[in-house]
């Protein structure tokens, strides 16, 4: 809904003051949960299209080059991505999404198929591109030590149907390093975290116990 | 598959050639059929190699692959065209793919006789024809190709603000063309097999017309020799667009 990819049912999203009725490819760029690198085209070339798609062309080279230095990955700038692993793929897909200069970027989880030591390094990563470009960045996930170390606000939100329960300010500067989920305070947030989505976990887990019940007799 | 394993597929595509030879000559030299029926291997060659020179041989194969040409053009264009129409809509799929498919399954020659009075026994019939022959792997296969594109490459070329054009561009062409290779693959040689078979029901030239012609006139080693020149430009055509087609699937 925030990407306008589904209209509203009730209430408007609106961003710098105008709602959303559509995708704003000028305002806000996408990485999805899974790689969505055309795989019919090099990196590089998947670069060029999507700024064409964005309408954003001119300079594309030199812009994808920078963006892909960015989180290290220039030299697979000519490979396809059949030749790179899920976490390379998706380094890939955040450098794009940096690529299209939007003021937003919404990342629906974009971690969650990548194993913990990548999601760590990709989160640090995260972190200090943060730091260097100030995007608002939207970021959707279910690991609660995520949501503490890469947000400044976590918005928590309700089993089904969905509604904000609680907001929460992580006031800790970026570029954030390792050691802050050793800190104390790292620990208190991410243990509010865990108290506040408890009952919002087994709310979900009856009803699908029930819907399973019901399915089955 | 392996060098070894290719080696030793092709060394058995060698040898069932060689069996088939060497069974034709073995019946005919024991004369277990009547040589009308099949004749002798050295007889066919013969009829094979005085044919080749003659204008006869030219001017039919001409005819036939000028209309093969032609009535294929007409299959894909209107078969990519349909298939991508239908294909990009799920309530379009489910309510005309069905429709495509039996309308397949019919026997299409039975209508071949009214399409030989609205056009002719010359090429435009079998033009028509063999496009209608075509038309339905083709688009059956066009259609298919598009439920393989990943819904999320089509969600994330929306998202960056693609037009329809780029999308049918960058993502559902690229994204749909091996399974469309197949179809278009198979539509060639249903095409193919069509201007021959109406060549040999109706028609005043073309290389079905001189099978026609010779089995007609009971010239069975001259009818074998055309045979074997339509087998060999079909294992041509074959290894041509196969090759073609096992390209676009590595790209």
């Amino acid at each position: 809904m925030i990407g306008g990819l589904l209209e509203a049912t009730e209430g408007t999203v609106t961003v710098e003051g105008a709602a959303v009725r559509g995708p704003l490819p000028q305002a806000m760029a996408f990485v999805f949960q899974e790689s969505t690198l055309l795989p019919w085209y090099t990196i590089l070339d998947n670069f060029r299209v999507s700024l064409e798609f964005q309408g954003r062309a001119e300079g594309w080279r030199e812009r994808a080059m920078a963006s892909l230095r960015s989180v290290g990955m220039e030299q697979f700038a000519g490979h396809y991505p059949r030749q790179l692993s899920v976490g390379m793929k998706q380094r890939i897909n955040m450098a794009r999404g940096i690529c299209m200069q939007t003021e937003i970027l919404l990342m629906d989880e974009p971690f969650a198929a990548l194993d913990e030591q990548t999601r760590l390094v990709l989160g640090e990563d995260l972190s200090v591109l943060l730091a260097r470009t100030g995007k608002t960045i939207v970021f959707v996930t279910h690991s609660l030590a995520e949501a503490v170390f890469l947000a400044d606000r976590i918005v928590v939100m309700t089993a089904r149907p969905g509604k904000i329960k609680a907001v929460l300010d992580v006031e800790e500067p970026h570029p954030r390093s390792p050691e802050f989920m050793l800190t104390p305070r790292f620990s208190e947030i991410r243990n509010g975290l865990y108290e506040l989505l408890r009952d919002e976990i087994r709310s979900t887990v009856d009803a699908m116990r029930i819907a399973r019940d019901t399915d089955s007799a | 598959m392996t060098v070894r394993d290719r080696v030793a597929s092709h060394a058995i595509q060698l040898l069932v050639v060689a069996v088939f030879f060497a069974a034709w000559v073995a019946i005919t030299q024991a004369h277990a059929v009547n040589l009308l029926l099949l004749p002798a291997l050295p007889a066919v060659g013969a009829s094979l190699a005085k044919l080749v020179g003659t204008t006869v041989f030219w001017n039919a194969v001409g005819v036939t692959a000028w209309t093969t040409a032609i009535a294929y053009a007409i299959s894909v264009a209107f078969g990519i065209a349909a298939g991508f129409f239908i294909g990009r809509s799920r309530v379009l799929t489910a309510a005309l793919e069905p429709v495509i498919s039996g309308v397949f399954a019919i026997p299409i020659v039975l209508f071949f006789p009214m399409i030989v009075i609205i056009f002719g026994i010359g090429p435009p019939s079998k033009i028509v024809f063999g496009a209608i022959y075509g038309f339905f792997p083709i688009a059956l296969n066009t259609i298919a190709a598009l439920s393989t594109v990943d819904p999320l490459f089509l969600r994330s070329a929306r998202s960056l603000g693609a037009s329809d054009a780029q999308v049918f561009r960058h993502v559902y062409l690229p994204g749909a063309l091996p399974v469309i290779v197949t179809g278009l693959r198979v539509g060639f040689f249903i095409c193919f097999a069509s201007v021959l078979g109406g060549e040999t029901l109706s028609s005043a030239s073309g290389v079905g017309h001189q099978i026609a012609r010779q089995g007609e006139l009971m010239n069975s080693a001259p009818m074998y020799a055309w045979i074997v020149i339509v087998l060999g430009a079909t294992v041509l055509l074959n290894l041509v667009l196969g090759a073609m087609a096992g390209r676009v699937r590595q790209a």
